[in-house]
């Protein structure tokens, strides 16, 4: 009897599996304030503030705005898309988009802002198309690039 | 009697949880293999896409050469540019992740870019010299090689098959690459393209504008203390906010500066680079994000010229504005310096500054001097090749109707290569747009479209 019992307690957590959190992205509904405004610009602050929630969250409003004009430098450069969704999407590019954490939840307001300074011409990083957490572990070939900056714990690099 | 009941019913409820476990299993297999057939046929279309585009670039750039009149030359040229860009993004959906591929994204980038600066400088009626073209012809050698390489590889993608998962991650390393057809041959392609040199040119993607401008030579002066820079950091935009905590780290890089970060006890932060030469401050932004607005913008107008004249910026033209939405609470305003010239007065466009006005108190919540800093020269025009405006005028279209008066200005290219002209304001159908006419050529040289809404006036 108690064989039988274990194999059921065995089984199931894989019966109700389906009823498990899927981990298939889940996109928020955008918040009011974006409805509000038709032009397309907003797609581009929507995307970048959904990279820097996933890229930077915890990070310094600086360097927020960063990973922004990362996204915004790489569009004007040959070796990548010359998109803001080129560039984000790009298969391999950002690891919050790999490992779906970009829509996890919601940028915040500062994101937004971060997302929206960067689009208006600021860059903190002077024309960086790189960055990363050196604390972390990283593939050696990113250390080959000449680095510009570093705001908190991220690197910037071209 | 009851201890067999209970087994039964064990049984029953263990059958029950294990058809759902099969089930469960099989549709989860079926979704697998369905998203597995779709990335794979995603990236078999990206590969024969990508082998499209080549050939095409490489026959517009044939065309091109072969071409006699310059309205024929321009179209070939900008096909060529259109698949470059088409066969980049075909590149870019196909994640081969254990072959770098940007060498490839780089090669149809700056092949694009090369086509694309001379068939503007046929449309602008400058000469493309006998050595440019011989460029273009040894580039589209390249790419013929490259189209070949490509359609073998993707023969033998069609023939043998390939193993599109196992290039879907890296490879270790120290491994052995895997055995597959296309991993082959976008190797082989990589290699070709180490042997291919640049094109020397002055475009957006030419080797020199895509190296890093060298900023630190703009500073000057001494180097300022970590204390110092507190203090100049902080104050730039004057404030009575108090400090729950101060942060100093030196920077090194492009350009060396303190990075100064107020955190203020709401957890908002205001962070400022003053640069060690010389103590400028490059840039501001504040975190704090504004209430209510109760600012008009003409308000937020005259906060940003006050705050400008504060600083010491002289005689500022404004040059655009924009709102995240029309109803945000702050808004970011761009002015460019002046300059005189001849006793005319130019706008220098490459030197703008931009100042975020938050609506609710009119303070400055971000300011941005970086580029008037790194760029703000003496520029050198040789006056007497300045055409007038009415000279330059004759340059517009007769059904384009003139709004104001035309102004001199500096205005970059693509290229970032700056240029003296005329911008005319001008009106058609219901569209507005900025013309600049070269003022030392007299052609025509850039148009913007200039859109305005209830969030902003800007050109596109």
């Amino acid at each position: 009897m108690r064989r039988w019992l274990f194999l059921l307690l065995l089984f199931l957590p894989v019966a109700f599996a389906p009823l498990l959190p899927s981990d298939i992205p889940v996109i928020f509904a955008a918040p009011e304030h974006v409805l509000a405004a038709p032009e397309s610009w907003w797609d581009e602050v929507n995307l970048i503030s959904r990279l820097i929630m996933g890229e930077a969250t915890g990070e310094p409003f600086a360097g927020q705005v960063g990973v922004g004009a990362v996204v915004l430098n790489r569009t004007r450069h040959p070796q990548f898309p010359n998109t803001v969704p080129g560039v984000i999407y790009e298969p391999g590019a950002f690891e919050s988009v790999s490992n779906g954490l970009i829509w996890s939840a919601p940028p915040s307001a500062v994101n937004y802002r971060a997302a929206e300074l960067a689009l208006n011409g600021w860059d903190p990083t002077y024309g960086a198309l790189f960055f990363w957490n050196p604390a972390k572990p990283v593939s050696p070939w990113i250390w080959t690039r000449t680095i510009i900056t570093q705001i908190g714990s991220h690197v910037f690099a071209r | 009697m009851n201890g067999g009941r209970r087994d039964r019913i064990a049984l029953y409820a263990l059958a029950v949880v294990a058809l759902l476990a099969v089930g469960f299993g099989i549709s989860q297999y079926r979704a697998a293999r369905s998203s597995r057939l779709q990335v794979t046929a995603t990236r078999q279309r990206a590969l024969f896409s990508l082998i499209n585009h080549v050939e095409n670039m490489e026959a517009a750039m044939a065309k091109a050469r072969g071409a006699s009149s310059s309205g024929q030359k321009v179209t070939f040229l900008t096909n060529c540019w259109y698949h470059a860009g088409a066969a980049q993004e075909a590149v870019s959906l196909a994640p081969i992740a254990s072959v770098d591929l940007t060498r490839l994204k780089q090669f149809f980038g700056v092949v694009g870019d090369y086509a694309l600066v001379l068939s503007q400088k046929i449309a602008r009626g400058d000469v493309v010299t006998p050595d440019e073209w011989a460029e273009l012809n040894r580039l589209e050698g390249s790419v013929k090689d490259l189209a070949a390489m490509l359609a073998d590889t993707g023969t033998r993608v069609a023939v043998t098959g390939s193993r599109f998962g196992a290039l879907l991650s890296a490879v270790p390393f120290g491994a052995s690459p895997p055995d597959d057809p296309l991993f082959r041959g976008f190797s082989e392609i990589d290699d070709l393209l180490q042997s291919v040199p640049s094109p020397t040119y002055d475009g957006p993607f030419s080797e020199q504008n895509l190296k890093q401008k060298p900023l630190a030579s703009a500073f000057v002066g001494q180097e300022i203390t970590q204390d110092r820079a507190k203090e100049l950091g902080l104050s730039f935009i004057p404030t009575d906010d108090a400090w729950d905590s101060v942060r100093v780290e030196r920077v090194d890089g492009a350009i060396p500066c303190y990075m100064v970060t107020g955190k203020r006890r709401d957890g908002s932060e205001l962070t400022a680079a003053v640069s060690r030469s010389g103590g400028c401050v490059l840039w501001v932004q504040d975190s704090r994000l504004p209430g209510t607005p109760r600012l008009t913008l003409d308000g937020a107008r005259e906060r940003a010229k006050s705050f400008l004249a504060s600083k010491g910026f002289g005689d500022m033209v404004e040059t655009g504005w924009r709102k995240g939405t029309p109803a945000s609470s702050r808004v970011v305003l761009a002015f460019a310096p002046t300059t005189t010239l001849r006793g005319q007065k130019v706008v220098l466009y490459p030197d703008t500054v931009r100042v975020e006005v938050a609506l609710d108190t009119g303070r400055i919540v971000a300011f941005d001097q970086t580029a008037y800093l790194t760029n703000h020269v003496t520029r050198d025009f040789p006056a007497s090749t300045v055409y007038g405006p009415e000279e330059a005028a004759k340059v517009l279209d007769p059904s384009l109707k003139q709004v104001g008066s035309p102004r001199l200005v500096v205005a970059p290219r693509p290229s970032g290569q700056e240029i003296l002209a005329w911008e005319f304001r001008v009106q058609k159908d219901q569209d507005t747009y900025l013309v600049y006419i070269n003022a030392q050529t007299g052609r025509e040289e850039i148009i913007l479209r200039v859109v305005e809404s209830p969030s902003g006036a800007v050109t596109s």
